[in-house]
């Protein structure tokens, strides 16, 4: 299809084949591919000079923006991976995320310089008057694979964000099955809902840059203000969309799609999480001419399974469908009365590994009498009579919210450090909106409630947006099992 | 509507809404809501589509911001400049 081996070759090509075209717009602003390549070889020059190469990892902290898309291209030219850091979550996570990753710089906007990186790193190199390099007052020796592109945090279930890392060759294999299903070419305008941490960015950034269409940048800001994206979708005459079915259920409820007119709109992508089949039928009723695909798939593997809807068809769920072309899939221990099991995967789009993390590494994969590693994705799945996979749960208390997965224990780690919290244990439910909520019981010392507004605030500080309590309940004691452990069953009926 | 009925009307959507936990003494007019991870960005549509119904007035896209809804008061005084055009 074609010959990249590496991510920033995309840009490269389409840099000199679309030079004048236009290649990300955000708000008022906007940059050529030729700019774009330009600014990218500017901060790959400066990472050089800082010598920034192969093996190394540089993460951004930067709100997204074309100066952020420039870094992350400016990175890759200089053969290191990125590490996209959350904009909005808390320092001391962020700072963990840092750490963890040894990396051997950080392209920072300056408002978000804070004591840790003060303390620890140096300005090296400005971009621009906000955008800063800093490097590590200890310089790293620990070297990534060669062929790493970028390492993206999710939640942790030890309270430590796990770094996912993918090579050039999991993304270019994941980027030519999106070209060969969504045949995407330069008149189109992708839509850049998800942050960048987030892996839903890897489709909007670099397949639009593959293949020289308009990448339409959405500030954070905005992005959960349906109102907003309705307009933008419209003014900005968006023909690929690609988001969480939270946002695509806010804009159908709450978007006023009927004050503007979608004609552009050819394709709607959503992953995440599962789409209520009655809020997907809301969606499509009002906008009826796109095609709207199911992409499944966990951060280590990307998309890896995909179901394209037919709106001709009655379903009563939508499957997460079959295996991309370049996936296999198993499901192991699979429970004969109900036909469910554990959806197993591999193939060329498979992360290589999480970084700095020999535990999850030996935990997460599944070898069969062939001596294949096959990765454990913790889903529940069911095949239906159309070879279609269908979600039916997750094996531990990891959940998904707004398309962000979340560790239970993360949340619950992160409470049992407020001083005042003797314990705390989290679940989740789904409320009659099939939103998805997370309930806190909470354990005081003696005569010390808490209030719920500070435990918001606390939150606030400590837990990104997505992860905090929906609700909080105090109560005397945590129950437990006869072996001691959080009776997590007592508490559902307890809420 | 003077700017008080106007707070208590929000007020007391919020309270059936979004703080069934609370204590009702605990929100106060200033109490951040956005900001001090009371309401979601789920919750902040439907507030505004509260607000709109409520009061009868829209909001403009870039209108539904945390400038306008962090808090009790905030809100009231938006909603007020809103209707008094």
């Amino acid at each position: 299809m074609d010959s990249s081996s590496k991510i920033y070759e995309l840009l490269e090509r389409t840099s000199c084949q679309f030079s004048k075209n236009i290649a990300v717009v955000h708000n008022a602003e906007s940059i050529s591919y030729g700019q774009l390549s330009s600014l990218s070889d500017e901060i790959c020059n400066k990472l050089k000079k800082l010598g920034i190469d192969q093996g190394d990892r540089v993460a951004i902290l930067y709100p997204k923006s074309i100066v952020c898309i420039a870094s992350i291209f400016g990175v890759l030219k200089s053969e290191a991976a990125y590490l996209p850091i959350d904009f909005n979550a808390p320092d001391e996570r962020n700072n963990k995320i840092i750490a963890d990753g040894s990396v051997s710089a950080v392209i920072i906007h300056k408002d978000k310089l804070n004591l840790f990186l003060e303390e620890n790193y140096l300005l090296a190199e400005e971009i621009d008057e906000s955008t800063l390099i800093l490097k590590p007052k200890t310089i790293n020796k620990i070297k990534s694979p060669n062929d790493l592109a970028y390492i993206l945090y999710t939640s942790g279930s030890t309270g430590i964000p796990k770094g996912v890392m993918h090579t050039h060759a999991s993304a270019i294999n994941f980027l030519d099955w999106c070209s060969a299903t969504f045949d995407p070419t330069e008149k189109d305008v992708f839509s850049s809902h998800a942050p960048f941490h987030f892996d839903l960015s890897i489709l909007d950034l670099f397949l639009s840059i593959k293949h020289g269409a308009k990448l339409v940048l959405i500030d954070d800001k905005v992005a959960g203000n349906p109102i907003f994206l309705a307009k933008l979708i419209s003014d900005e005459k968006i023909s690929i969309w690609y988001s969480t079915p939270t946002i695509l259920n806010l804009l159908s409820f709450y978007g006023k799609l009927n004050q503007y007119s979608f004609t552009n709109l050819r394709l709607v992508l959503f992953a995440g999480e599962i789409f209520p089949i009655n809020h997907f039928e809301k969606l499509s009723e009002f906008w009826t001419k796109p095609v709207y695909y199911n992409l499944y798939g966990p951060t280590e593997t990307n998309v890896c399974t995909y179901y394209k809807v037919d709106s001709d068809k009655k379903i009563d769920e939508i499957p997460i469908g079959k295996c991309c072309s370049h996936f296999e899939s198993l499901v192991i221990n699979v429970d004969e009365s109900t036909d469910e099991g554990e959806l197993c995967l591999k193939g060329e789009g498979l992360m290589s590994g999480y970084w700095n993390n020999p535990t999850s590494n030996e935990t997460a994969f599944y070898t069969d009498d062939k001596n294949q590693k096959w990765y454990k994705t913790g889903d529940l799945v069911f095949l239906n009579e159309d070879n279609q996979f269908l979600f039916r749960g997750r094996k531990d208390r990891m959940i998904k919210r707004n398309g962000y997965r979340i560790e239970l224990d993360e949340i619950e780690i992160t409470l049992n450090k407020h001083p005042e919290i003797i314990n705390n244990a989290v679940i989740s439910k789904v409320d009659e909106e099939k939103n998805t909520i997370i309930i806190c019981f909470i354990e005081t010392m003696l005569n010390n409630e808490i209030s719920v507004i500070e435990m918001k605030k606390y939150c606030v500080k400590n837990l990104p947006v997505y992860m905090i309590p929906t609700n909080f309940v105090f109560i005397e004691k945590i129950p437990t099992t006869s072996t001691n452990k959080v009776d997590y069953q007592k508490l559902e009926q307890l809420f | 509507m003077n700017i008080e009925e106007i707070k208590n009307s929000i007020r007391t959507y919020i309270q059936e809404h979004f703080c069934k936990d609370m204590d009702v003494s605990e929100l106060k007019d200033d109490t951040p809501l956005l900001s001090g991870g009371i309401i979601d960005s789920i919750s902040t549509m439907q507030v505004v589509a509260f607000l709109e119904k409520t009061f009868g007035f829209e909001f403009e896209a870039y209108e539904v911001d945390r400038d306008n809804l962090d808090s009790i008061s905030i809100m009231a005084d938006f909603v007020q400049k809103k209707i008094n055009g």
